[in-house]
């Protein structure tokens, strides 16, 4: 386990990870707080994914029987953080009423 | 909140080739220091790091001319491209810059691949270069089933990274070229809009 952690690729993930985010919100914005910000933003969605996607494949390997409950579990869960991401359950705000006598 | 580009936008043509040479050097002679020692230090520490991880032998293109097969789609691709098509991961690492150069010095100067059914083909060696060695020649066949059976996938992940560093050099050049995609100034001009869109 121990050879596992110091030999394993995985290691080398988080140099992708930052210069990727990095390098991507700089090329979108000029001022730094938001460089910085959305790269910490893209950095957390990315290892929301993979991480996600790595405990989904891990508890499948691990309870193979259970494939059907967890497969499901994963979709539905995928649907909802998305869905709330991208903001497709939030309800629309309704339009400003017109102020009376303008024009 | 995204904001839409607001007036024409002036292109700088030597930024974007100054990017293309040197990641970030556009963006210091422009005035923008710090993005632009970003975008090296990101972008040169990927393609670095992903080739020491391949042994400093996973960006080169080979010349596969004697080869009878290559192409896309079942098309046979003349010259240069259908080397390219052997190697289609160059094509990716080639936009960073004078830093993937040593490799087009390198397929400029070294003897074809000998054919797949050419008996020496096992034993088949490149002469080095007189200027860089064998540093970014393409490796004889052993060495590269040596590489990819013995590395542990660091190997194949070390271009991986190769490629993605020259790939976002070209949003670097970009970057360059035309400015950051949201601009102060097009905030500026959608705040002080007054709503319902009236000019």
């Amino acid at each position: 386990m121990i050879l596992f952690a110091a030999t394993s690729i995985y290691w080398d993930l988080p140099v992708l990870l930052i210069a990727v985010s990095l390098v991507y919100s700089a090329t979108r914005h000029d001022r730094w707080d938001r460089i910085v910000k959305e790269a910490a933003g893209w950095i957390v969605r990315m290892v929301g994914f993979l991480g996600g996607l790595g405990v989904v494949l891990y508890i499948l390997s691990t309870y193979p029987e259970y494939w059907k409950i967890i497969a499901g579990i994963g979709i539905v869960g995928t649907i909802i953080y998305y869905g709330y991401s991208m903001k497709l359950f939030k309800k629309r705000a309704k339009p400003a009423a017109p102020i009376p006598g303008a024009k | 909140m995204t904001v839409a580009p607001t007036g024409k936008r002036k292109l700088d043509w030597l930024a974007a080739f100054l990017s293309y040479l040197l990641p970030g050097l556009g963006q210091i002679v422009q005035g923008r220091v710090g993005k632009g020692i970003l975008y090296f230090v990101c972008l040169y520490g990927l393609f670095f790091y992903g080739l020491s991880m391949g042994s400093w032998k996973n960006v080169w293109l080979g010349d596969y001319s004697q080869q009878s097969g290559g192409g896309v789609m079942g098309f046979k691709l003349p010259g240069f491209t259908k080397d390219l098509s052997y190697r289609k991961e160059f094509a990716g690492q080639f936009w960073i810059g004078i830093a993937a150069w040593p490799a087009v010095l390198q397929y400029q100067t070294t003897e074809p691949i000998p054919k797949s059914d050419d008996p020496g083909k096992e034993s088949w060696q490149p002469a080095p270069n007189k200027l860089f060695g064998s540093y970014m020649q393409v490796p004889p066949e052993a060495e590269l089933n040596k590489l990819q059976r013995d590395a542990d996938k660091r190997w194949d992940l070390g271009w991986v990274f190769t490629v993605i560093a020259g790939v976002l050099n070209i949003l670097v050049i970009y970057d360059a070229l035309a400015g950051p995609v949201i601009r102060d100034e097009d905030e500026k001009a959608a705040a002080a809009k007054p709503a319902g869109g009236a000019a």
